[in-house]
């Protein structure tokens, strides 16, 4: 024993020895390796251990919704709803990450908690940019992970059409009372969106949407008073007259979604269809109909906008456009796809309360009619899924008018009409929505439909940033559409 | 008389003129000579030896890897630790490139799988003839590589010849001119997308000197020169870098010699560094080229393509087809004429580096050789 230890108690003994061990042990490159390899292996098999049970922060469900909240009240009255399961089961719901979509469904989760306490919904958030080639691949591979799912309508033919998609119709069937509100409160346009057909030609139901979506007319109040614009643009024209007014001493009249690709062609459509304008004016199996009229002016109105734009309105998606108006750089933009962006204080603080929203313009000509691009995304049962009849209670659920308030207070943008209505204190641009649904123009139902809208973006960005004539791009884009139908087999 | 063709000493023609002072060639030139009278001589040797080495095998003439149970222990145990490996670039790199490869032999829409068809070469022709879209896509993406390329190169080189030499500050400078590689490209490039913003740094900069913002990323004119500038900030480090690591490598002897002999830098370079250079200048060339060739990252967080056409570029284009289009077979098409077309360049690349070498070694060669065969036929 050491000099030094001497006169320790044992324990202090012991210490100083594993000290002095410790001072004079060598630590060499290879000693080092082989400590660094068991640390990392023991913190692996800890991390990938069973995991600890998440503390609940959130407060007990009684304390956040009432016993006599409408839709519970509601969902007692619906049929066909299956028995409740004794043990608990979890249904799968793949969402767009973010407002509109998984926000909405997180916030009236804990109300269908209280009506379904043994049915648990995992809500799966993936961003937007990403989620549907992703849906595509799952669907293709025949996936069973997933219950219900959010995708964006222009998929809706091609799912029905690859059989990965439930048919809701005899679902809703069952509940008569359901459906004849779904039926009086949704736009039809808006429901065909997820049929397999029209209404009027039999479609069936494949999904049902809680959500809706057109572009919008978006301006500045204020600058529009100060500028002594009383009346607000009906036509295209108009729009390019407005612009011009308000362009000026650092400030811009335009912006749009203008991005090379399907950003660019969504402007072109609200315009093509205002002027009475058809992409397959003669059905999908005859020549595209582009090279028209109408199409030659929707290109003109573009270009006679571009020296009103914005910097960055070439390159411009949603996010980038309504940055600009956000910023106050654009003080108008004729048709831009946004919503509660633009109106909430949280996301525009400059000008939230300043925000005017009305119907996109419409041509000036004798077709000419108010035609905003429709978008929106709807909910629907894959075919592979374990649970189709809870997961169908789950898409009445998030579509029922009773969790109107709690879905509109989580930033969702309903497609009931009167949804939009009665909550347009909590988004001024509801109404706005509101008429314009019954006139919004679908995409085409068809495969084919993105790679056409990217073939034809190219041109219309080659018109706006002054490389092609609009003429010379309607001629290109026309040879360019009629080429991929012909290879896709609509004719020869 | 110091003898003929050390370094550092001017070798004399056979008409007594002074010939041009390449030191380090008569250098390499004796050696290569040298080395290959040793060849020549051993060559005889190896015969000989090779005879030794059968009569050396137990009673008869084995074949050389002897099958005996050692040695096909020896072989499992190799294959056991490689297997491993191979299974997983089999999994990861070979049956997916095998995979696209098929599918780019098809008419393939990720929204009609059952509707997959075979187009043989459909495709390609499809891409290559009738497609509008994909030569210009190529055109800029040739004047991207070429710009880029042909920058940093230029640049790199010139910062590598000022940071090889001895001063102080020197390894700090060094140390702080390679940050940008270390930096993540998408980081990069959004952060370069805030610097380009209409009220970004540098329009404020331009301000304060009274000049007008431009509309860097926004501009049809201005994007593409955008997208280079940045690039070329973040990967001439690297140029550097290794053509420092070339420059250093250049034996020292060589370099003081050519000071004793009183060379210009202008020849200096061109006679000595260059040559000696040359390898590595060539790795870094193809380097920078595949890289270019393959741009992705900047491009998609700067512009996206945008705007208009200006910098849509064939990695971008490739990625439209697929996550835009879903043309799977389509997209795979474009994927290995891309391949094919970085293979090209680099082949014509090292093809045009490596003869001129190849050439100027010979004839230099044959010319020290004369020298000294007359040399020593002066001194016998």
């Amino acid at each position: 024993m050491a000099a030094e230890h001497e006169g320790l108690g044992p324990e202090q003994q012991n210490v100083a020895k594993r000290l002095e061990k410790l001072r004079t042990t060598t630590v060499n490159r290879r000693r080092l390796m082989i400590n660094a390899g068991i640390a990392a292996g023991l913190i692996g098999a800890v991390r990938m251990g069973p995991e600890a049970p998440a503390a609940s922060a959130a407060p007990a469900l009684q304390d956040t919704v009432a016993a006599d909240h409408p839709a519970i009240l509601a969902a007692k009255e619906w049929v066909g709803a299956p028995a409740e399961p004794d043990a608990p089961i979890v249904l799968v719901n793949w969402e767009p990450a973010g407002e509109r979509w998984e926000l909405p469904k997180r916030g009236v989760y804990p109300i269908w908690q209280m009506i379904h306490p043994n049915v648990q919904i995992e809500i799966q958030a993936t961003p937007i940019g990403e989620i549907f080639p992703k849906i595509q691949l799952a669907m293709a591979s025949k996936s069973d992970r997933y219950d219900v799912i959010d995708d964006d309508y222009a998929f809706f033919p091609q799912l029905i059409a690859g059989g990965h998609l439930t048919n809701l119709q005899s679902y809703l069937d069952v509940d008569e009372a359901y459906k004849t509100d779904i039926y009086s409160d949704v736009p039809e346009n808006i429901l065909n969106l997820y049929r397999d057909k029209p209404l009027a030609e039999g479609g069936q139901l494949h999904g049902l949407p809680p959500d809706g979506n057109c572009q919008l007319m978006v301006y500045r109040k204020d600058v529009f008073e100060k500028a002594g614009i009383t009346t607000l643009p009906e036509t295209w024209p108009d729009a390019i007259d407005v612009a011009k007014e308000l362009t000026g001493a650092g400030q811009y009249g335009f912006t749009a979604t203008l991005r090379r690709g399907f950003w660019a062609t969504h402007c072109f459509n609200t315009i093509f269809w205002s002027h009475g304008g058809e992409w397959f004016g003669n059905g999908y199996n005859e020549p595209p109909t582009l090279d028209v009229e109408a199409g030659v002016m929707a290109l003109q109105t573009l270009l006679a906008l571009m020296p009103y734009a914005a910097p960055g309105t070439l390159n411009a998606v949603d996010d980038e456009a309504n940055a600009l108006i956000i910023t106050g750089s654009a003080v108008f933009a004729p048709n831009l796809w946004g919503g509660s962006v633009w109106t909430n204080q949280s996301t525009n603080p400059q000008y939230f309360d300043k925000i005017g929203v009305d119907i996109v313009p419409k041509g000036a000509n004798a077709d000419g009619d108010h035609r905003p691009i429709m978008g929106g995304l709807g909910l629907f049962v894959p075919t592979y899924s374990k649970n189709p009849d809870w997961a169908w209670q789950w898409i009445k659920f998030c579509c029922s008018k009773e969790i109107g308030k709690e879905w509109v207070e989580n930033l969702g943008q309903p497609a009931r009409l009167s949804l939009l209505t009665e909550y347009a204190s909590i988004q001024p641009y509801f109404p706005a929505l509101a008429r314009s649904f019954p006139k919004a123009h679908r995409m085409e139902p068809i495969p084919e439909t993105g790679e056409l809208y990217e073939v034809f973006g190219t041109e219309v960005a080659n018109v706006t940033t002054g490389a092609k004539a609009p003429e010379q791009a309607l001629t290109d884009a026309q040879k360019a559409v009629e080429e991929i139908m012909r290879k896709a087999g609509y004719y020869n | 008389m110091p003898p003929v063709g050390d370094a550092g000493v001017l070798p004399r023609c056979g008409d007594g003129r002074q010939c041009r002072p390449f030191p380090y060639r008569l250098e390499q030139g004796r050696r290569a000579a040298e080395t290959r009278r040793v060849t020549e001589q051993m060559r005889g040797a190896n015969e000989v030896s090779a005879v030794s080495e059968a009569q050396a095998d137990i009673g008869t003439a084995l074949p050389r890897r002897a099958v005996t149970g050692r040695g096909q222990q020896r072989d499992w145990i190799r294959w056991a630790f490689l297997l491993p490996t191979v299974i997983v670039l089999f999994v990861i790199t070979i049956y997916p490139m095998l995979n696209s490869l098929w599918n780019s032999l098809h008419y393939f829409n990720l929204f009609t799988p059952d509707d997959k068809r075979f187009v043989g070469l459909g495709n390609y022709v499809d891409l290559l003839r009738n497609d509008p879209t994909f030569w210009p896509v190529m055109q800029i993406t040739f004047i991207y590589t070429i710009g880029v390329v042909a920058v940093q190169f230029v640049a790199g080189l010139g910062m590598a010849l000022l940071l090889d030499r001895a001063m102080r500050g020197i390894s700090l400078l060094r140390t702080l001119i390679i940050i940008p590689i270390l930096i993540s490209p998408v980081v990069v490039g959004l952060t370069w997308r805030y610097m380009y913003e209409p009220w970004g740094v540098l329009n404020y900069v331009l301000g304060r000197f009274g000049i007008a913002p431009i509309e860097w990323v926004s501009s049809p004119s201005y994007a593409l020169i955008s997208i280079m500038v940045v690039d070329i900030w973040q990967w001439t480090p690297f140029v550097v870098l290794v053509l420092l690591a070339g420059l250093q490598s250049i034996p020292r002897e060589v370099v003081e010699a050519s000071a004793l002999d009183g060379l210009k830098f202008r020849q200096h370079f061109t006679r000595i560094v260059w040559p000696l250079l040359r390898p590595v200048a060539l790795i870094v060339l193809l380097i920078r080229m595949m890289d270019a060739l393959k741009v992705f990252d900047t491009v998609y967080v700067l512009t996206r393509g945008g705007p208009g056409t200006s910098t849509y570029v064939a990695s971008m284009y490739n990625y439209v087809l697929f996550f835009g289009n879903y043309q799977v077979g389509y997209a795979a098409a474009m994927s290995y004429i891309i391949l094919i077309i970085v293979n090209v360049f680099a082949i014509a690349l090292i093809f045009a580096l490596s003869d001129r070498q190849t050439k100027d070694e010979s004839s230099d060669t044959v010319e020290i050789e004369r020298l000294t065969a007359a040399d020593a036929a002066s001194a016998a």
